[in-house]
């Protein structure tokens, strides 16, 4: 066995692209002569509504104790709302982040040739496959996200919520070398990315809020360790309107929990949409990957869901098995998976609805899997 | 306020301005070539209801772009401008054979000064924002209003702040350094916005890099592009200056829309390809492209500095049978400096050719146009198609050095790698 797997589908359309990964999975193995354990567990609100916990027993200490990675469906479904935001009768997501410290969020942004981009129904040609190519390192453990886990929702009691934001010094300057090493990774041998300029570009609102001087303050002071990086530094609302006008100018873009939670879904807009965005969840021990969707409750159950985030999660997280174990046949499994997803919408194969297709998460996900093997 | 809105404030005559204001702003030079020519009905339609120039003295005209006129249209065109500037009574008129390229023109001749609101009827003259002024391109109907009113509207541009630190390498310069900000910003990464290029890095360059890269900031779409005045600029100006300035050495104030921060120690020689100056490689990814035409010249890389360089790294070579170099000094000044260094004697001894003070091929005006097919490494700033010629022709933009080190070859060469 050469690593043994978690995956959690979760609600919705979690189980139905879990499906696809796994089978994506095991195809790949056999090619790169790779052996998975794979162990399924029953988690999310759907499951509480019938068993009034969160996952099954035993689903945390098996992703803590004796998984190597956990690949992640989504979790959510309407009018599951918990009370409180707390250890084990809370989140699922937020547990597993917390609990297995996965501090850095990682969101490539690539847009792949043959990727229709859909706005409003339309397609549109906004952007050429060259201008997007970017990775959003988004802190996963600290800002609002750490207050809310311990506050009460509001009732129809509470006039004024506060939500209480945590920024550290420690953390800013984990997540912000991250970043910088992330984009020494991508600029490779060569030292420089094909056609564009490495860089590492701090997102915030320092102009406002005293956690993002902070983390401003961070970042300039980790930029002088790698003095060779060049960098930029934005407010958010000048980045989101620049990451839609040229997304080409940037290369690793670092940001604060809150204000990376709502640029990485814009940001999708530049890659296909929500279904084509993988996302992984890394902490210096264990790795979550998961498609960046939710459960998406309108089309569960219809087979419709794109599976390319689910897949290109899968790539992801061989490529972070093969960082992490040197065995470079996860490499080249993870290399597969990716130039299988890439050749398959280069050609006019199969697509789901969410690109203007006819096809079924099933006719995708088999399509790249004969790319893999053939 | 960054370095642009307190010049802009202080020709407004206001404290203070922001982002998106409307103001109305004392202009203290505007400048115009053959572009005049284009006005001309404008002024005397303005001057028919009494409209007339405001400030002649804070006027500068010249012919730039077809100097000595290639044909007769150009000749007509010269003599119609000729005739206004007597008419008008513009004194700074500089014809054919005192001149130069317009924004290396009034900077030589000490007109632009730090903290100034200088307009140009050129989309270059964010050039002369390496002095520390409000250096802008405007059309030609925009100056002419702005000549009689000696005022001109405009919308306070938010500000992008760049700091670069670090010493440039052997056989790179500031060129280089300009591509890399368009790689950083791409071509249009800075529309609508004024730049403020600050930092160690920026102040050990010499006035003639500066200016490099104040010009091709306008690639990045830059409104203006200024470099806060220090000694250099000071020295610069000294037995130039036409006026008193003032040299502050503040630090940047506070708000940028955005800011980048850059080192200089590891940039390496860089090249624009076609389709358009954005798309930027390092020389060695294009190493070995037959190349059959080298330009040195206009008002990017067009300085003493330059023809020095090439000078410098051509004697004892010969430029290569495959391919030929023409050389343009930026102005009538720069042609005496050049001639009086012994660099012109080098450069012609290796066979390059020598062509008058002007913008020559760089417009695709004259003075060496390209051939359907043909390939040129130019140091100039623009390489869209057709630019200098042939719709098809291809245009590489890089430096000096890796100019001349490219004729040398008759290919495309990291000027590090010659010999």
């Amino acid at each position: 066995m050469n690593a043994k797997i978690v995956a959690l589908g979760g609600d919705g359309i979690g189980p139905e692209v879990m499906e696809e990964g796994l089978r994506v999975l095991s195809a790949v193995g056999e090619v790169a002569g790779l052996e998975f354990d794979v162990r399924n567990f029953k988690c999310g609100w759907q499951y509480f509504q019938d068993h009034t916990r969160l996952w099954e027993e035993g689903t945390f200490e098996a992703c803590k104790e004796w998984a190597d990675a956990i690949l992640f469906g989504a979790v959510g479904w309407p009018g599951a709302r918990p009370k409180t935001w707390g250890t084990y009768d809370g989140s699922v997501i937020l547990d597993l982040r917390y609990g297995l410290e996965l501090y850095a969020n990682i969101r490539p942004v690539r847009l792949l040739p043959g990727v229709p981009i859909m706005l409003n129904k339309k397609q549109v040609e906004a952007w050429a496959p060259d201008d997007v190519d970017l990775v959003i390192v988004r802190e996963n453990l600290e800002d609002l996200y750490f207050g809310a886990i311990s506050t009460p929702y509001p009732t129809d009691m509470t006039d004024v919520q506060v939500d209480e934001r945590t920024t550290s010094r420690k953390g800013s300057t984990r997540i912000i070398r991250f970043a910088f090493e992330e984009a020494i990774r991508r600029a490779g041998k060569a030292g420089r990315r094909k056609g564009h300029s490495s860089s590492v570009t701090c997102v915030d609102k320092s102009n406002a809020f005293p956690g993002c001087a902070l983390f401003r303050d961070v970042f300039e002071k980790v930029a002088k360790e790698f003095k060779r990086m060049p960098t930029m530094k934005y407010y958010v609302d000048a980045f989101q309107l620049a990451l839609l006008q040229d997304p080409a100018r940037f290369d690793v873009v670092v940001t604060p929990n809150f204000i990376g939670d709502i640029v990485t879904d814009l940001a999708a807009l530049l890659q296909g949409g929500l279904g084509m965005a993988p996302s992984a969840n890394i902490g210096d021990k264990k790795a979550l990957f998961e498609p960046v969707h939710g459960s998406a409750p309108d089309i569960t159950g219809k087979g419709i869901a794109n599976p390319t985030g689910m897949i290109l999660s899968v790539g992801m997280m061989l490529g972070w098995l093969g960082q992490r174990s040197g065995d470079k046949r996860f490499t080249k499994a993870s290399e597969l998976v990716n130039s299988a997803v890439a050749e398959h919408y280069a050609s006019p194969g199969p697509k789901t609805p969410d690109l203007g297709g006819k096809a079924t998460t099933n006719e995708v996900a088999g399509a790249i899997i004969k790319l893999i093997t053939h | 306020m960054p370095l642009a809105q307190t010049i802009l404030a202080h020709a407004a005559g206001v404290s203070e301005v922001k982002e998106g204001d409307t103001i109305e702003a004392e202009v203290d030079l505007a400048f115009l070539h053959e572009s005049l020519g284009r006005a001309i009905g404008a002024l005397d339609e303005l001057a028919a209801v009494g409209g007339r120039i405001k400030e002649p003295d804070k006027v500068v005209v010249l012919l730039d772009h077809w100097v000595p006129a290639p044909k007769e249209e150009s000749a007509k065109n010269h003599r119609r401008i000729r005739e206004f500037v007597k008419k008008v009574g513009i004194r700074h008129f500089y014809d054919v054979g005192r001149g130069g390229i317009c924004h290396q023109l009034v900077a030589e001749e000490g007109f632009v000064l730090p903290g100034s609101l200088v307009i140009g009827s050129d989309s270059h003259t964010t050039t002369l924002g390496a002095l520390g002024a409000f250096a802008m391109g405007v059309g030609p109907t925009d100056i002419a209003g702005a000549l009689v009113e000696g005022k001109i509207w405009l919308h306070v541009p938010p500000s992008i702040g760049v700091e670069v630190e670090g010493r440039l390498a052997p056989m790179v310069s500031a060129k280089d350094l300009a591509l890399k900000f368009l790689e950083m910003l791409n071509i249009n990464g800075a529309e609508g916005r004024a730049l403020e290029v600050y930092g160690s890095g920026i102040r050990a360059i010499g006035m003639d890099g500066r200016f490099t890269v104040s010009n091709m900031a306008a690639e990045a779409g830059a409104v203006t592009c200024i470099i806060p005045a220090d000694e250099t600029t000071g020295k610069y100006l000294r037995g130039r200056a036409r006026g008193k300035y003032f040299i502050s050495n503040a630090d940047p104030a506070p708000g940028f829309e955005w800011s980048a921060h850059l080192n200089i120690d590891d940039l390496e020689p860089l090249i624009a390809a076609p389709p358009n100056p954005g798309n930027v490689k390092a020389v060695r990814e294009l190493d070995g492209t037959p190349v059959d035409q080298v330009y040195i010249g206009s008002c990017t890389n067009g300085r003493i500095e330059d023809i020095k360089v090439a000078a410098k790294i051509i004697k004892g070579h010969k430029v290569s049978s495959r391919t030929r170099l023409i050389v343009s000094p930026a102005s009538q000044r720069t042609y005496i400096d050049a001639i009086r260094s012994g660099a012109l004697e080098t450069l012609v001894k290796a066979g390059a050719v020598i062509i008058s003070p002007g913008c020559n091929a760089c417009f695709g005006g004259h003075q060496g146009i390209l051939a359907s097919g043909e390939v040129c490494l130019s140091t100039t700033n623009r390489n869209f198609p057709g630019r200098m010629g042939a719709k098809d022709a291809v245009i590489y933009l890089a430096s000096p050095a890796t100019a001349v080190a490219t004729a040398i070859k008759g290919k495309i060469t990291d000027p590090r790698d010659l010999r």
